[in-house]
């Protein structure tokens, strides 16, 4: 590092950002995520009958354009359902407008994970712990061995497939995420466990999510159009699929491109507030791109802004990023941002590159130098 | 094929659908009725009289005495107040209309928003009115006596606005309130006068507040047999005691009193000791400079938390009554039923909130 970083300076500097933008927050913002929700709502419901009407009512190359347009629909509606609308209310960040609505702790998900138990390790454990190997397990889901620190094991040798496998079934990694972390089902019980709930609670919320999402695209639809029950079923998994392959996709550019870095637990022990806004910013990256791009993405493009501030509106990071942008290079901090391929081939290049041995010398960033 | 749906799955449905439903009609609130602003105009920068146009008649039928919650969407945020009717029922029959006076509190967000941003033609939201303050089933023939403070005089204008012309001559009135505005409340009393009521309006300005001399000059020494009583907590108290004491004295039966309070938001300062009810019975003393989730923890409780930085929102309580502040955000939530972050705010005022407790 060239320069030293002044902590409290950086910490009043975000401090006073965060303060800012959120005096800024209110009519537009209520607006905005309302109409979003409605929208996205009316697509669901209008690709799932699309779906149906294609194979029952079309034939030949009608049925086949308006069966892939519904399914397209159907896995829009699941993206925004889920990043845009579910992840961004999930934080809390529409908490202030007092709407049943948009409650964080009321709002459910199109996705197989129980929002309870997303809100925990996600909130709580991923964006408090962000990138600290051995207390952030979002840090390649403890399948993936994405940095010197973590011992290599022969089957980091084909992880490349396990990181096709994951991104194909995401949202199962989400609803197992949390159970794998307690080994709920396999494994020796986690010592130390701060689960507020009981183990048995857990598990329940699992089998009682995963199993609602499966009735509800898998059965009840498949049912209500029962002639075409098969490709009914066909499309559900299919739009199921690409959301997922979506987020995933998205999810690893914001943390596990090639410059992101990771931390260990002892330099991190007692870190003040600035220190902890500096990990974030080498933790995430950003990725550019249009204005629809970033709402697809649920403004995670800006995952250097959403890590820095997690419980502000998401549309409003786009105006926020500039700042952050200067903060950064007034204290000589990197801010990682670039295009779509550029970082998706930096976390391609990362998973392979980890999937041999390497040298041991540990790279971990002490940011307390 | 589809069986019925069970109520919970009805509800959820609801809750899904109703985004595709405020697409189309973007006032349209779950449970809630929609009210179209009338009227809205502030006298004095402080009495506010808000007239509203209703549609669902049946659901906001109310007895006169009776309050309604109203919602306001105020720069994105949705806010309810609970305001008793100044109108009769007979306003919403025949006219689909329903007045309130409200009186503007200084600082208040709601009121405020009413006073200065509120207009015809606008939409809020209202649902259905709750509230026992109203007129006796066995009211007797003998006197009543009404007796109001400031804006505690619309729950008894509408019962009054109610009542037979032949019945108001025996009854008696008397309003307290500083200054001298003529509201639309002072109109309506002065009309309910020129049809026979005995009514004494006291400006609190000049005389005193509720004495015994009051009463004594109002109704010699007449009996009372029920007393109606709006307004603050001690205005009711020292009225119920004077009448009380007043029938010992005159060897009279004692009155039987209805009375209805309202409460004004108190803010302290953050220094001091604060009491905190936890989940409705359980009790935490908050110390001014530490986080409420600190204070809790001190007193045994293991509310659920995260980060302890206010970024998760793990910790989120519900509020129900009192002021905190949010050292992050800089803001003061003092709204029934709000979420707050306990691990990033600071008691202001004694608190009630509700919050979750970590399982062991």
């Amino acid at each position: 590092m060239t320069q030293q970083i002044q902590f409290d300076v950086l910490e009043k500097q975000f401090e006073e950002l965060r303060e800012q933008t959120f005096k800024k927050v209110g009519t537009e913002d209520a607006n905005y995520i309302r109409k979003l929700i409605g929208f996205q709502r009316l697509l669901d419901i209008v690709s799932r009958i699309g779906i149906a009407c294609a194979f029952l009512f079309f034939d030949g190359y009608l049925m086949w354009s308006i069966a892939t347009l519904s399914v397209l629909g159907l896995a829009l509606s699941k993206i925004l359902d889920n990043m845009e609308i579910g992840h961004n209310i999930m934080h809390g960040q529409y908490d202030w407008m007092h709407d049943p609505i948009t409650n964080s702790k009321r709002f459910d998900w199109d996705n197989a994970g129980d929002s309870d138990s997303w809100r925990r390790y996600h909130n709580y454990e991923h964006h408090t712990y962000t990138n600290i190997i051995g207390k952030d397990r979002d840090f390649g889901y403890g399948l993936l061995r994405l940095s010197d620190n973590l011992k290599w094991r022969p089957k980091n040798l084909y992880q490349i497939i396990t990181y096709l496998n994951l991104s194909l079934l995401f949202e199962w990694g989400v609803a197992y995420h949390e159970l794998a972390g307690e080994r709920i089902f396999i494994g020796k019980k986690k010592e130390n466990s701060k689960l507020p709930i009981s183990r048995l609670d857990l598990r329940n919320a699992f089998f009682k999510k995963a199993g609602k999402q499966i009735l509800k695209d898998y059965i009840l639809f498949p049912l209500i159009f029962w002639p075409v029950a098969l490709p009914v079923l066909c499309c559900a998994i299919i739009a199921n699929i690409l959301r997922n392959l979506w987020t995933a996709t998205i999810i690893f550019c914001g943390h596990f491109t090639e410059e992101a870095q990771t931390f260990d637990e002892e330099s991190t022990k007692n870190e003040s507030k600035g220190q902890w806004y500096y990990r974030q910013i080498l933790g995430s990256s950003n990725i550019e791109g249009s204005k629809l791009f970033h709402i697809l993405t649920g403004h995670l493009s800006y995952q250097v802004e959403h890590h820095l501030f997690p419980d502000i509106p998401a549309p409003r990071y786009q105006e926020m990023a500039p700042k952050v942008q200067e903060i950064c290079r007034e204290h000589g901090i990197p801010y990682n941002t670039g295009s779509f391929g550029r970082q998706y081939w930096g976390v391609f290049k990362r998973i392979v590159k980890y999937s041999f041995p390497t040298s041991v010398t540990s790279q971990v960033k002490s940011i307390h130098n | 094929m589809l069986r019925t749906f069970s109520p919970k799955q009805t509800e959820q449905l609801a809750h899904y659908l109703t985004p595709i439903r405020q697409l189309l009609s973007p006032n349209y609130k779950r449970k809630l009725a929609p009210a179209k602003v009338l009227f809205c105009e502030t006298l004095d920068d402080e009495c506010i009289s808000l007239r509203l146009k209703v549609s669902h008649i049946e659901k906001l039928a109310f007895k006169p005495g009776q309050h309604f919650q109203l919602s306001f969407e105020i720069n994105g945020r949705f806010l309810t107040r609970t305001f008793s009717a100044a109108s009769t029922p007979k306003d919403l029959y025949e006219n689909k209309v329903v007045e309130f006076y409200i009186k503007k509190i200084p600082d208040g967000t709601v009121t405020s928003f009413i006073a200065d941003e509120l207009k015809a033609g606008d939409m809020i939201n209202i649902a259905k009115a709750q509230g026992s303050f109203v007129i006796s089933d066995n009211s007797s023939s003998a006197m009543q006596l009404f007796l109001a403070a400031g804006s505690g005089i619309s729950p008894i204008l509408s019962m009054l606005k109610s009542l037979p012309r032949e019945e108001l001559t025996k009854h008696k009135a008397i309003w307290y309130r500083r200054g001298n505005v003529q509201s639309p409340a002072t109109k309506s009393l002065r009309l309910l006068a020129e049809n026979g009521l005995d009514l004494k309006i006291i400006d609190t300005e000049i005389n005193n507040r509720i004495s015994d001399k009051h009463l004594e000059h109002a109704l010699s020494e007449k009996s009372v047999s029920d007393a109606y009583i709006c307004g603050p907590i001690g205005f009711i108290q020292t009225a119920g005691n004077l009448l009380q004491q007043r029938a010992k004295k005159l060897n009279q039966t004692l009155p039987s009193i209805y009375s209805e309070t309202f409460v004004i938001p108190k803010i302290s300062g953050s220094t001091s000791e604060h009491t905190i009810t936890v989940n409705k019975n359980a009790t935490a003393t908050s110390i001014g400079n530490e986080p409420i989730l600190d204070s809790l923890e001190s007193a045994g409780h293991k509310p659920v938390f995260g980060c302890r930085a206010g970024a998760c929102h793990q910790c989120s309580a519900t509020l129900l009554s009192g002021s905190v502040k949010n050292v992050l955000t800089d803001q003061t939530h003092r709204e029934h039923g709000e979420k707050i972050q306990i691990c990033c705010s600071f008691a202001e005022s004694d608190l009630e909130i509700e919050i979750q407790e970590r399982v062991e």
